[in-house]
């Protein structure tokens, strides 16, 4: 049915390269996973049909080798790669490697990453498409003497961004004239450290601004559909930790808008596949402005599959074999309201340290509209390497309320034994009255908040008594945890299937 | 048996033994409780267990279901209720009454994370602050510092650049 793709190297591990495969094997395509020498117990490589180790446990010598991946696909007989996110999907050198080699690539093509890529060359496009950005400069500043001269004229506090950044590295905000010329060297200097190119832009710092951004899907064939927009505004150090879709607080009309521009910035750069287009919006002011777009399949793509009903992972590989897009935009309905969370191996209450370890008991939450999307399993090995994203709890609600404490009681439900997670932070966040009340903005995370939540959830009397029986049990039976208990009454005997229910 | 349990900043003496009464407790649990304001009080628990596996413990304390799992770590357990793991320390009052006389307290770090040494800011000799950064550890693309534990003159320090370390792996022994 999918000629050109009878096999699909995932170049990717974790819960997405999980998650790849599961899309593909559904549409009956083969595939082979890749894995570092780290990686070998993963669960992406347990689930794969093939897999092939393409090098040690460091990212630079495993997953970021595009011409050893290649070589994976070659010899296996794969005839396309699907990057999944991070690592080498945005990357435009080796998407064009990929279709050098022959085979398909599961992404857009080279020139519209390159398009998007360069923050100042993407907003120099998006102003000549006619999309709203935020006030600042569309090419990188020479000087600082210039940069100063476009602060004052937009008005502090400003926003100094590195062209080449991301991922919230080489952002600095100035609040005062007099802070300037310290941000100015200090953004240079990061941005030549972290990018290796020191250019530097500016832009109008926007008080309270959520971060909106809209779903795109775009055919082989000219044809582009919006999926709705997500709303990540619950970010901590410029990462997102919960997504929810719809906003709880967009107008329609504004909606609609963001929409027709998103669609509007994807055809600026005749894209295709699935792709993001980042917004900030003021809800003081109503304005929204285009922030970047993505090139990728996104980490929070869930949320949009529950409301929409489209698998776009599954759209991601029919587009790339070419087919026209089966369904037209005015097909597409938000049906209720879904939200995510990302579950980290880390310790919120100990200023969030990495808890990489070894998972000795897993029990994942279920039942009615419950989605987890996991890299990991009981007797896993929670790695060192590699990010510490560990899984993603999506639940949907007819409304959003009833998406919200869906969602607590599942995580309440949801039991990672032997590592730190944060799970209890996350309940905290969803318990939140602010974020209960759906305006919360990116701020939402303040330093008192962060301490408040982060510390959430303790059940440290609960915690006493395990501690004190599991370690009196170990004394007075050295070597053997006690499967019954001596001295039972009969009573306590008949009693025990009751207690087991 | 009496043990010391400490969660965070909190120390409880907890006294426990076999409940031998009618009901279908297996044990029976007493300390002493300070609330926020100070106010002290006795608290009793009474708990049945029943134990599915080693490491997971299901319990009806005072007939209130409770989950919990319990994994042996360097110093007691880490503990996972509700989803929130706490690392919960246990000691043995008599036993730490006679391992006082040999080791010097307080001046050893250890972490607890595994990762890689990517900085070592102290020598033998050197004289450090407690909450001084003293080793720099790498683990999931974060970089986290280990900090004195006290104020005092490095004695020993047992890993290297590069090193990789596991969980309750010694650091750097700081002397009072």
């Amino acid at each position: 049915m999918h000629a050109p793709l009878h096999k699909v190297l995932v170049a990717n591990r974790g819960e997405i390269a999980v998650r790849v495969v599961r899309a593909c094997h559904e549409l009956g395509i083969a595939t082979v996973a890749v894995y570092s020498e780290a990686d070998r117990s993963a669960l992406h490589v347990r689930n794969a049909g093939e897999a092939v180790c393409i090098g040690p446990a460091p990212s630079s010598e495993s997953y970021l080798r595009g011409e050893r991946i290649i070589e994976a696909a070659l010899q296996t007989g794969a005839t396309a790669i699907h990057p999944g996110y991070g690592f080498l999907s945005e990357n435009a050198a080796f998407a064009r490697m990929v279709v050098d080699a022959g085979l398909v690539w599961v992404g857009p093509p080279a020139a519209a990453i390159e398009a998007m890529g360069s923050k100042t060359r993407a907003r120099q496009r998006m102003v000549a498409a006619g999309v709203p950005v935020v006030p600042g400069t569309t090419h990188a500043i020479e000087t600082e003497q210039e940069a100063l001269t476009i602060a004052r004229g937009i008005g502090f506090p400003v926003m100094l961004k590195a062209a080449g950044g991301g991922g919230g590295k080489g952002i600095r905000k100035v609040d005062h004239e007099d802070e300037f010329a310290s941000a100015w060297r200090s953004t240079k200097s990061e941005a030549l450290r972290s990018f290796k190119d020191d250019a530097v832009y500016l832009e109008k710092f926007v008080e309270n601004p959520k971060h909106i951004e809209i779903q795109v899907l775009a055919d082989q064939h000219g044809t582009c559909v919006h999926l709705f927009e997500r709303d990540c505004s619950v970010q901590r150090r410029n990462q997102k930790v919960v997504e929810e879709t719809p906003c709880p607080v967009l107008p329609e009309a504004t909606r609609q808008a963001m929409a027709k521009v998103a669609v509007q910035a994807a055809a600026a750069v005749d894209y295709v596949g699935a792709g993001t287009i980042e917004f900030l919006y003021s809800q003081a002011s109503g304005e929204f402005y285009f922030l970047e777009m993505n090139t990728r399949l996104q980490v929070e793509h869930p949320v949009t599959e529950m409301v929409t009903g489209i698998d776009l992972v599954r759209a991601q590989l029919r587009i790339a074999a070419g087919e026209k897009l089966w369904f037209a935009q005015e097909d597409l309905r938000q049906t209720g309201h879904a939200i995510e969370v990302r579950i980290y191996a880390e310790s919120p209450a100990e200023n969030f340290r990495p808890a990489p370890g070894k998972i000795s008991g897993l029990r994942e939450p279920g039942g009615p509209w419950v989605r987890v999307d996991s890299g990991v399993y009981a007797g896993y090995e929670v790695p060192i390497h590699y990010d510490p994203m560990v899984a993603k709890l999506i639940c949907w609600g007819s409304t959003r309320e009833e998406a919200t404490t869906r969602l607590v009681r599942a995580l309440r439900e949801y039991r990672v034994r032997g590592i730190h997670t944060s799970i209890p932070f996350l309940t905290a966040i969803l318990s939140d009255p602010e974020f209960q009340g759906g305006a919360y903005s990116t701020g939402f995370l303040t330093p008192d908040r962060l301490a408040r939540l982060s510390n959430a959830g303790q059940n440290a009397r609960i915690a006493t008594i395990a501690a004190a029986i599991a370690r009196f049990e170990a004394d007075i039976r050295p070597g053997r945890p006690p499967a019954s208990t001596p001295n039972q009454s009969a009573w306590k005997l008949a009693a025990r299937p009751g207690s087991a229910r | 048996m009496k043990y010391e349990i400490t969660i965070g900043e909190t120390t409880r003496l907890v006294t426990i033994e076999r409940d031998t009464g009618d009901g279908p407790a297996t044990h029976r649990l007493t300390w002493i409780e300070t609330d926020t304001d100070g106010t002290e009080r006795n608290e009793t628990h009474l708990v049945d267990l029943l134990r599915p596996s080693p490491e997971a413990f299901h319990m009806l304390i005072d007939g209130e279901s409770w989950e919990a799992g319990c994994v042996a770590s360097p110093d007691g357990y880490l503990v996972d209720v509700v989803g929130l793991t706490l690392a919960v320390g246990v000691v043995d009052p008599r036993r730490k009454a006679l391992q006082l006389g040999v080791a010097s307290a307080g001046g050893l770090l250890s972490t607890q994370m595994p990762g890689r040494i990517v900085r070592v800011m102290v020598a033998v000799g050197d004289v450090v602050k407690k909450g001084q950064p003293l080793i720099v550890i790498e683990a999931m693309k974060m970089e986290n510092e280990m900090k004195s534990p006290i104020d005092g003159t490095i004695g020993e320090v047992y890993v290297s650049m590069g090193n990789t370390v596991e969980t309750g792996a010694k650091l750097v022994r700081v002397d009072a």
